[in-house]
């Protein structure tokens, strides 16, 4: 646990909000496996050679972010696959996008492991009384089968997608919903958990956060976003130290 | 760097073991690489042949005095090439070469971590402890240099390919573990008494052994038959074939029997250790790691001058310590401490040349000999004590924890019993594709009808009268496949109506019970593990048979509607009534009520499953699963005082694949029960498979 702010970590805060994917749990090496698993399935089931999948996958997402911008649907594995079975000639294929969407987020779930540390620190700030909301980009269906498959659907007052905002975090949008959704008054002191960028900078721009950066492992110093307060790399230390805070006054 | 993981990278447990052995390679000289191992490598590399035990005998002048296996050799020799090189650059005799073998039983050392972790998926932490901050481990093979790292690595690697389906891959590695170290052998009839052992891996014996022997024969046989020195070092002392340089004799412990000849105890207790093995019978994982783990053990205990073989014990005692919690832990704590006492005791300190220290600068052993010889006995004493104990506990937990479903006690009964149409067959069927030809075996009510098809008195019977059935001999034949007793059955062959002569089914590790009245008879009732009822939706059943009967068959309705009322009183008295004794009661309802008041529906007709669960800990896990990784829709309602829990699922797109990963995390030691290659079902019928599945590891628990 690193401080870089101070004073903006004195206050215990009025709430605390989450972000979800690389920051409760890691995204990457799942996402690899998952990814992976789809790809054996094309090239078993379409006869598509992993270079041609790949390159395909990359077009095809590329495509549809362009398309789509910063809303919940540009980040829709069903879109890519989609797209990718197109440009791969082979129409639509609805069926198959489906199963390829399936087999994506089943393995990643399977595969992936809540940080060590990161269910704790949310029953005991749950304990101590402080709502927790989560903010995250991507669809509603799938961010709460994950949230359920985890089982940590129970710690969070309120959950905010960028699919109910209308566009993603750093569209600044989910941040007021989240602010609405826990009736905040200028002026509350919120404290935000998340790894990227734009979660830092959306978050303080809306709500004045003071913001906690979940460092990947064998991220350094130069990793650390511009503006965060306080960064971390396992959520035992956070918890230890948000002990203090949380409990005072 | 970029090999070690990347969560590994920042641990600092992780950091702290890396530092240790780093400084330990730079600073430690051990005896048995001073004197043996790194001349050895340097020697033979410096003039490389196809046969460097001669080549060694050529150059130094002497035969070797231990035997490293080709696989060894040429682990080490990348590492040690590079020392030697630098070695010549910098005019420092073998110091180089030396540093470099420890790096290569470090690079061992860290691919026995990853392949432990990849073991132990889900306890990487404890692992870290366990192994990678071991005492027994950095003693070994830093302060006392020897090299079993890279043959443990090995058995390891085949161990976790067994585990993983992959049993010729598993031979082939284990082959290239006798190749680095004969020795390794000895576990070779365990692992072939646990592939028999167990029906779903009895079948990959053959490509197991043929896999390994011919690896190991192929990296053996020509060193033992070409190279001269070989020849003649085992000529004048063959336990070096096995033995670690520096060990007296691997047959330390024996008794005198009089007229000079010796009783060893080793080969007895090796013996007994397999018989024991083969008569436990059905072995997990769990309890092979815990066999091989305490038959090592005792081997060592047996062998007191072994300091290097303790380390094939190593991943057995890393399983134990990760299953048998802080106790077992301070119990291999305790062992490894005193061992590594003992063993400090009578083995020579390694050199320290930068701090100018001499091989055995540390003598602990007391000048005089009567109080020395004490002391040894002494710690010999206690090392044996605590080695017993150890392998006592390890033996009791592994025995405890092994065969989940209690199938060596006897095989697991699930009946299913329901009304024609239900889907009995079809579970039945879904099942035995999930446990694997071969494992599983049955009756069905079927065949105990009383009459063939054109009998007069089905006039006066339904199918559904207990009287119109043999239930006496249905109970009888499916007690005796529970006794593991073949029996001989006739077979109603419903595309003629008539009986078949009898023939024999033999007993296997399930028998599945189905039929009309399987949850009937109370003698074969209590018997059962699982007791299934499947249900339909009353409307439902109508629909479909109608559909059937009326749409396909071309029977008039009328017909058709006085064949059902027909049999609802039997239906009602004898049927239904099973119901109540079911752990489990499966029922199909309709998703769209309003498609059954359409007679002409022809159409596929959408399905929701109602799972009634007599014992349902697992419920809400279970609920979660379905949704979060089947995306299915299910409804909870938990069990009331009188009423069973119950779920209702609507999941008819759930893909096999789905099933197969939400049982993977939802049921315990399912790799115990299931074939090879499991044939999960997409939609329903999956889901079920999962329940009954789910419902067996909830109350196995009552075997045993």
């Amino acid at each position: 646990m690193k401080i870089l702010n101070p004073d903006a970590l004195r206050e215990k805060p009025r709430a605390i909000l989450f972000d979800l994917d690389d920051t409760l749990y890691e995204y990457a090496g799942p996402h690899e496996r998952a990814m992976a698993a789809v790809r054996s399935k094309v090239e078993r089931s379409l006869k598509v050679v992993p270079s041609q999948f790949n390159h395909a996958f990359r077009q095809a997402r590329e495509e549809v972010k362009r398309a789509l911008g910063s809303t919940a649907s540009s980040h829709n594995r069903l879109l890519y696959f989609q797209r990718m079975i197109e440009l791969l000639g082979l129409n639509s294929q609805p069926a198959i996008a489906l199963d390829l969407e399936q087999t994506y987020w089943r393995t990643l779930m399977t595969t992936a492991r809540l940080h060590p540390g990161a269910e704790e620190t949310l029953i005991e700030l749950r304990a101590a009384g402080l709502p927790l909301g989560l903010v995250t980009d991507l669809t509603a269906q799938i961010q709460f089968r994950k949230l359920v498959y985890f089982g940590i659907d129970r710690y969070f007052d309120i959950v905010v997608t960028s699919e109910e905002a209308g566009v993603d975090k750093v569209g600044l949008k989910p941040f007021e919903v989240a602010a609405a959704k826990l009736e905040l008054q200028p002026g509350d002191r919120i404290w935000f958990i998340g790894d990227a960028e734009c979660d830092v900078v959306a978050s303080k721009k809306v709500l004045n956060a003071a913001t906690f950066q979940k460092l990947h492992p064998g991220a350094s110093a130069q990793h650390v976003h511009d503006g965060v307060d306080a960064t971390f790399h396992a959520f035992a230390d956070f918890r230890d130290w948000a002990r203090g805070i949380v409990a005072s006054a | 760097m970029a090999l070690i993981p990347l969560d590994l990278r920042t641990n600092r447990w992780f950091l702290l073991g890396l530092a240790i052995r780093v400084a330990a390679v730079v600073m430690l000289v051990p005896e048995v690489q001073a004197q043996w191992f790194t001349p050895f490598m340097a020697r033979t590399l410096a003039a490389p042949g196809l046969d460097p035990w001669t080549g060694f005998l050529h150059h130094g002048g002497q035969v070797p005095e231990f035997f490293y296996g080709p696989v060894m050799y040429l682990f080490h020799a990348p590492f040690t090439a590079l020392g030697l090189l630098a070695d010549r650059l910098a005019g420092s005799g073998t110091a180089f070469t030396g540093i470099a073998l420890g790096f290569s039983l470090l690079a061992a050392d860290l691919a026995l971590l990853l392949v432990l972790r990849r073991m132990h998926e889900g306890q990487e932490e404890r692992v870290l402890l366990f192994y990678w901050l071991s005492p027994l481990v950095l003693f070994i093979t830093y302060w006392h240099g020897d090299t079993d790292l890279v043959p443990t690595l090995l058995l390891a690697l085949s161990l976790l390919l067994l585990q993983r389906n992959a049993p010729r891959m598993a031979g082939v590695v284990l082959g290239l573990g006798i190749g680095a170290k004969v020795s390794i052998l000895a576990v070779v009839p365990f692992l072939l008494i646990f592939l028999w052992s167990h029906r779903r891996h009895r079948d990959t014996m053959p490509g197991f052994l043929l896999a390994c022997a011919g690896v190991a024969l192929l990296l053996l046989v020509p060193p033992l038959l070409f190279s001269p020195a070989l020849q003649q070092m085992l000529a004048s002392n063959p336990r070096l074939l096995v033995a670690n340089p520096g060990m007296a004799s691997i047959l330390d412990v024996d008794i005198m029997l009089g007229g000079g000849q010796k009783l060893y105890i080793m080969p007895i207790v090796y013996l007994l250790g397999l018989y024991g093995a083969w008569k436990v019978g059905r072995m997990s994982f769990g309890l092979l790691h815990t066999v091989l783990g305490v038959a090592y053990l005792v081997v060592l205990l047996l062998t007191p001058s072994a300091v290097g073989w303790y380390l094939w014990l190593i991943p057995f005692l890393v399983a134990f310590q990760l299953r048998a919690g802080p106790r077992a832990a301070g119990l291999v704590l305790v062992f490894t401490l005193v061992l590594i006492a003992a063993k400090t005791l009578i083995t020579a300190a390694p050199a320290v040349p930068l701090l100018g220290l001499p091989l055995g600068w540390l003598s602990l052993l007391p000048a005089d000999m009567m109080t020395s010889l004490r002391l040894n006995s002494l710690m010999a004493s206690v090392l044996m004590g605590l080695g017993i104990v150890l392998a006592l506990t390890m033996l009791r937990r592994g025995l405890d924890e092994n065969d989940f479903f209690g199938l060596s006690q006897r095989p697991l009964a699930i009946g299913i019993a329901g009304d024609s149409g239900t889907g009995k067959d079809t579970l039945a069927l879904a099942m035995a594709g999930l446990f694997g030809e071969g494992a599983v075996t049955g009756i069905s009510g079927d065949d105990y009808h009383l009459f063939e098809r054109r009998g007069k008195l089905w006039q006066a019977f339904t199918h559904l009268d207990p009287r119109a059935n043999d239930l006496e001999a249905f109970t009888r034949d499916a007690l005796s496949l529970l006794a593991w007793r073949p029996i001989m059955c006739r077979h109603y062959d419903h595309a003629t109506g008539l009986f078949t002569p009898p023939r024999r089914i033999q007993a296997s590790d399930v028998v599945m019970v189905t039929g009309l009245h399987a949850l009937y008879p109370p003698a074969l009732r209590e018997r059962l593990d699982v007791g299934l009822y499947l249900d339909m939706d009353e409307g439902l059943r109508r629909f479909f048979k109608i559909r059937r009967d009326v749409g396909q068959r071309g029977h008039s309705l009328e017909r058709v509607l006085a064949s059902i009322e027909r049999r609802m009183p039997d239906y009602e008295a004898f049927i239904r009534p099973q119901r109540d004794h079911a752990d489990v009661v499966l029922s199909l309802l309709p998703a769209d009520p309003v498609l059954l008041e359409d007679p002409d529906h022809a159409g596929p007709m959408p399905l929701k499953l109602r799972v009634r669960m007599r014992r349902a800990t697992s419920l809400d896990r279970l609920a979660r699963l379905l949704i979060a990784l089947c995306g299915a829709q299910v409804d909870v309602t938990q069990a009331g005082a009188n009423t069973m829990a119950e779920l209702v699922i609507d999941g008819s797109d759930v893909k096999p694949e789905d099933i197969h990963f939400t049982a993977l995390q939802l049921v315990p030691h399912l790799e115990e029960l299931l074939a090879r290659r499991p044939a999960w079902q997409p939609g329903m019928t999956g889901i079920m498979q999962l329940i009954v599945l789910l419902q067996l590891a909830e109350l196995t628990s009552k075997r045993r």
